[in-house]
């Protein structure tokens, strides 16, 4: 089966591929990007009402709507910049009236501890499934 | 200029100047003249693939032709990657690494750096098509074609030589 060449400038492929895999299921093997034309790698079982489905959901698409993986990691950096607020406030309050050195060096630790515990809640959500 | 099996000079032979340019002029030209083709990018737009299966990365520019004299090919690659690729070269549409191919990336979320020098061995003679492909081993991966991007305006260069 040939691939859909279509023009797709710009495009979120990620939220493509998840509406293409809605409306296709196995028939789609993926998408592909390059200048400016996305091709879309479909299995010799698609027939005619499949490819004029993809390709409709293609001429439709817009690329400001996120996937839920795209929108769980734009909630997970908004919520990271959140924390950061909230711990750079507490560590101001805490450390009130401390000496300098004992001040700096408290700060950077705590800096550290909330950077690591919301870093890794981040990552965590990027996991390496390999397919 | 083609590469020509050097002749067997015999005792007392005269040394004509056919022989001499075809055996000696020719052949060092050969020599110095080996067949290459590269390209480096500069796109409007980054490359990116959910394919689950191999697939070229662009069929137009990263797909280099060469005619070879018979001897060993070197591909190489230098590139800027986002994302969980495997790699893989075609020559004349056959995969050259084959299983998983012969490189990987990083991870999901990872940016990093993707270089390879890869020999062909036991090319015939003749015009060879090369071609880099790729398949996403999760999500959406991503090779930078030098977009314009501030901090990741990356020219990656695809290259053959012949040895």
């Amino acid at each position: 089966m040939p691939d859909i060449i279509m023009d797709c400038s710009p495009c979120n492929l990620e939220r493509l591929d998840l509406d293409l895999r809605t409306a296709l299921g196995d028939s789609l093997q993926g998408l592909s990007y390059l200048r400016g034309r996305v091709l879309a790698h479909l299995t010799d079982n698609v027939d005619e009402s499949g490819l004029k489905v993809a390709r409709s959901i293609i001429a439709r698409h817009d690329p400001s709507l996120l996937s839920p993986a795209q929108e769980k990691q734009a909630a997970l950096a908004q919520s990271l910049t959140y924390w950061r607020g909230i711990a750079k406030q507490q560590l101001l309050e805490e450390t009130e009236g401390m000496a300098d050195i004992n001040l700096q060096i408290i700060r950077k630790i705590r800096w550290l501890e909330t950077e690591i515990t919301h870093l890794k809640q981040l990552l965590n959500e990027g996991d390496d499934h390999d397919r | 200029m083609s590469w020509t099996i050097p002749k067997t000079w015999t005792v007392g032979e005269p040394l004509t100047a056919g022989d001499m340019n075809t055996h000696l002029r020719d052949n060092l030209l050969a020599l110095k003249q080996r067949p290459s083709a590269a390209i480096i990018l500069d796109e409007t737009s980054n490359y990116a693939t959910t394919s689950a299966y191999f697939v070229d990365v662009d069929p137009a520019k990263l797909s280099l032709t060469i005619e070879t004299t018979g001897g060993d090919v070197l591909v190489g690659l230098v590139a800027y990657a986002y994302g969980l690729a495997l790699w893989d070269l075609t020559v004349d549409g056959a995969r050259q690494a084959g299983g998983d191919g012969l490189l990987r990336g990083l991870a999901v979320s990872g940016y990093h750096p993707l270089t390879f020098v890869w020999m062909l061995s036991g090319l015939a003679a003749g015009v060879h098509q090369v071609r880099l492909q790729w398949r996403s081993a999760s999500g959406t991966a991503y090779l930078y074609a030098g977009d314009g991007a501030a901090g990741l305006d990356l020219h990656p260069q695809f290259w053959l030589k012949e040895l």
